[in-house]
């Protein structure tokens, strides 16, 4: 099965900056493919190349196995959703999203049937008519993926569409991009900037630091097993221990760090005497009466800081000079809140953490 | 804060009158006496407020009712609507690129070259195109020496000259309400319709135009409006054969026949309004969407 889209040792260069690099990655047909990655990590020029509007420095860009090479934007089978969404102010909604068809010489009445159709799908039926400023901020992106999809695009390419939106309205599209696209079955290609919607939404991830592609996983995968220390750290929170590995046997390793030897995963088979980071999520520990007896990877700090939020309670725990030690624990009403300056004993499992190599974090 | 917080009553009150009086002193009271004269026959002074001072619409019965000046008055409208209409076309894709550019440095150096010339004085500038387009000047010089015509070619015989001066001079009046406008179109909107399959004339038709309309039909008012009134181009290129409707208006007033020529700018005015009008009703804008 061809995959929908396909980025062959893609790079771009503008004079000495390198925006992406050597990236390469493979779309199956109705995937929802989310880019992730902090600002200036190249997402947008891999859209941007994408869609036609920028041409890569090296490398092939293949819908449906077809080479793009020279192909304007205006001709190939993707649909751009702008960040402001560039809707045009002065035509009415319905004339908006009949755009593509109007500009491919469809009648009037086609037209006006392909955007009441879409009016249905994107949930806003009856607005034809209506003008752009009208509209709400949710209404308008609905009206802006309307649009992209009159022209049945091949690949709808969708450049951070909800950053503009509150916390409610974005939670709320999450769940309306994720359905539509699964109703349309449209591959969809995010870029975003947040984690929670990339791994929230999408089918696989990539995520990106300076131009490269540090890990293309689902979303457990990134989440569970950071390929790269900044997967680690910029994909959710992550502990970092610093310190060298001293044995190591079957995907395991000790690492001795200045909360002592830790035992974790050893994915990358890093030998004995080399400088590693170990990382291990807040959520991951077990806490005080909850350590279970002969536990590995005991650590005994005191109580900094203790902040409620809710969901969870954040604990911060120092010992001597080490960096602190974030701990999470589910306000689940079982646990007494630490109270900073008291002694406080955590433990983690050693399949729950992992040694990486060193490299930069996020 | 109202102007009257900002700047006291006597501050509010000076800004007024002063504008008032200005406006009522240069502009409303000259053209009310312009008026009045238009109405009123041609007679020595001594006649003035005697039986044979009347308003009348005989002024205007000789100034149009004469097959001759009838059909300056046209030609001037013909041309004056040329002069609009190539500017436009000349304009428009200068005023898109300039537009679309940016910030780049060469902007900059363009805008300076287009700013430059209206340093100079219309009449010399006219001057030399007078110099440009004469029989041994510049233009027939390349003509001839590249063999591209047989003979030197009469560019003020049949008013081309005065069609280029006109176009040239007020370029400028066209470029700038074309450029500001243009260049408050967000550039993704071009580039969604780009991706949605427009090819380029349909994204200017559909996008940039509906957008830069105001801009656009205040840049051809003032074109058309300065090409119709316009007397130094005429004048110094129009050739020896050739009479401007400005030309008649000077002749009239130069024979100290105020009413007459008072009658001959007061349907100058009228052609100038009509054609606001009509332009206003094609581009779809309103009044103060031109006046900003």
């Amino acid at each position: 099965m061809t995959s929908a889209l396909d980025l062959v040792h893609v790079t771009k260069t503008y004079d000495e900056a390198v925006a992406v690099r050597d990236v390469s990655v493979s779309i199956a047909k109705g995937e929802f493919f989310s880019f992730l990655g902090p600002s200036g990590c190249g997402k947008t020029t891999i859209l941007r190349m994408i869609s036609g509007f920028i041409a890569p420095t090296r490398g092939e860009i293949r819908l449906d196995g077809k080479d793009l090479a020279g192909v304007g934007p205006h001709k190939r089978a993707t649909a751009l959703i702008f960040q402001n969404l560039a809707l045009f102010p002065l035509m009415s909604v319905a004339d908006n999203i009949a755009y593509g068809l109007r500009v491919r010489g469809a009648t009037a009445v086609a037209q006006r049937r392909k955007a009441d159709e879409l009016l249905d799908l994107i949930a806003l039926p009856g607005y034809g008519d209506k003008r752009i400023d009208e509209l709400s901020g949710g209404q308008k992106q609905r009206v802006a993926i309307a649009r992209a999809l009159a022209v049945q695009p091949a690949v709808l390419l969708l450049d951070e569409p909800l950053s503009s939106l509150d916390l409610k309205l974005r939670q709320h599209m999450r769940a309306e991009l994720r359905s539509l696209q699964k109703r349309t079955r449209v591959t969809f290609v995010y870029i975003t900037h947040d984690q929670g919607e990339a791994l929230a939404m999408s089918d696989r991830v990539a995520v990106m630091s300076n131009g490269r592609i540090e890990q293309i996983g689902t979303s457990t995968e990134i989440y569970d097993h950071p390929a790269t220390p900044f997967v680690a750290t910029f994909v959710g929170e992550n502990n970092v221990f610093e310190g060298r590995v001293s044995a190591h046997e079957n995907g395991m390793a000790v690492l001795d760090s200045g909360f002592g030897p830790l035992r974790a995963r050893n994915p990358e088979g890093i030998g004995a005497g080399m400088p590693a980071l170990l990382f291990i999520r807040p959520e991951r520990f077990r806490v005080a009466g909850r350590v279970p007896a002969g536990a590995a990877n005991v650590i005994e700090a005191l109580v900094a800081d203790s902040v409620f939020e809710g969901v969870a309670l954040n604990v911060l725990l120092r010992r001597n000079d080490a960096p602190p030690l974030r701990v999470s624990m589910s306000n689940d009403g079982e646990m007494a809140i630490p109270v900073p300056g008291a002694a406080l004993r955590v433990a983690f499992a050693p399949e729950d953490a992992v040694i990486l190599r060193k490299g930069s974090t996020a | 804060m109202s102007s009257g917080q900002r700047f006291g009553m006597l501050g509010l009150l000076y800004v007024t009158l002063t504008c008032a009086i200005w406006m009522l002193l240069l502009i409303v009271a000259p053209a009310a006496m312009m008026m009045d004269f238009a109405f009123r026959p041609f007679l020595p002074p001594t006649e003035w407020g005697s039986a044979a001072d009347v308003y009348t619409l005989r002024n205007f019965a000789m100034a149009l009712g004469d097959e001759f000046n009838r059909a300056i008055f046209l030609k001037t409208v013909w041309a004056s609507v040329v002069t609009t209409a190539i500017a436009f076309v000349v304009c428009y894709p200068i005023s898109y690129i300039l537009a679309r550019a940016g910030r780049s440095s060469w902007v900059g150096i363009a805008m300076i070259a287009l700013l430059v010339p209206f340093w100079i004085n219309e009449v010399l500038r006219s001057f030399a195109w007078q110099l440009l387009l004469a029989h041994d000047g510049f233009f027939n010089q390349v003509l001839v020496g590249l063999r591209l015509v047989a003979e030197p070619v009469d560019f003020f015989g049949r008013n081309v000259g005065v069609l280029i001066g006109l176009v040239y001079t007020y370029i400028l009046f066209m470029i700038f309400p074309m450029y500001s406008a243009m260049e408050s179109l967000d550039q993704n909107q071009i580039e969604a319709a780009r991706d949605l399959g427009a090819p380029w004339w349909r994204i200017h038709w559909d996008v940039v135009i509906p957008h830069a309309k105001s801009g656009l039909a205040s840049g051809c008012i003032v074109t058309f409006m300065l090409a119709a009134g316009s007397y130094a181009v005429p004048q110094m290129l129009g050739g020896t054969r050739s009479l401007w409707f400005t030309q008649l208006i000077y002749n009239q007033f130069e024979a100290i026949n105020w009413n007459m020529g008072a009658a001959y700018a007061m349907c100058l005015v009228v052609l100038c309004v009509a054609f606001i009008l009509i332009m206003m009703s094609l581009f779809r804008v309103r009044l103060r969407d031109i006046a900003r």
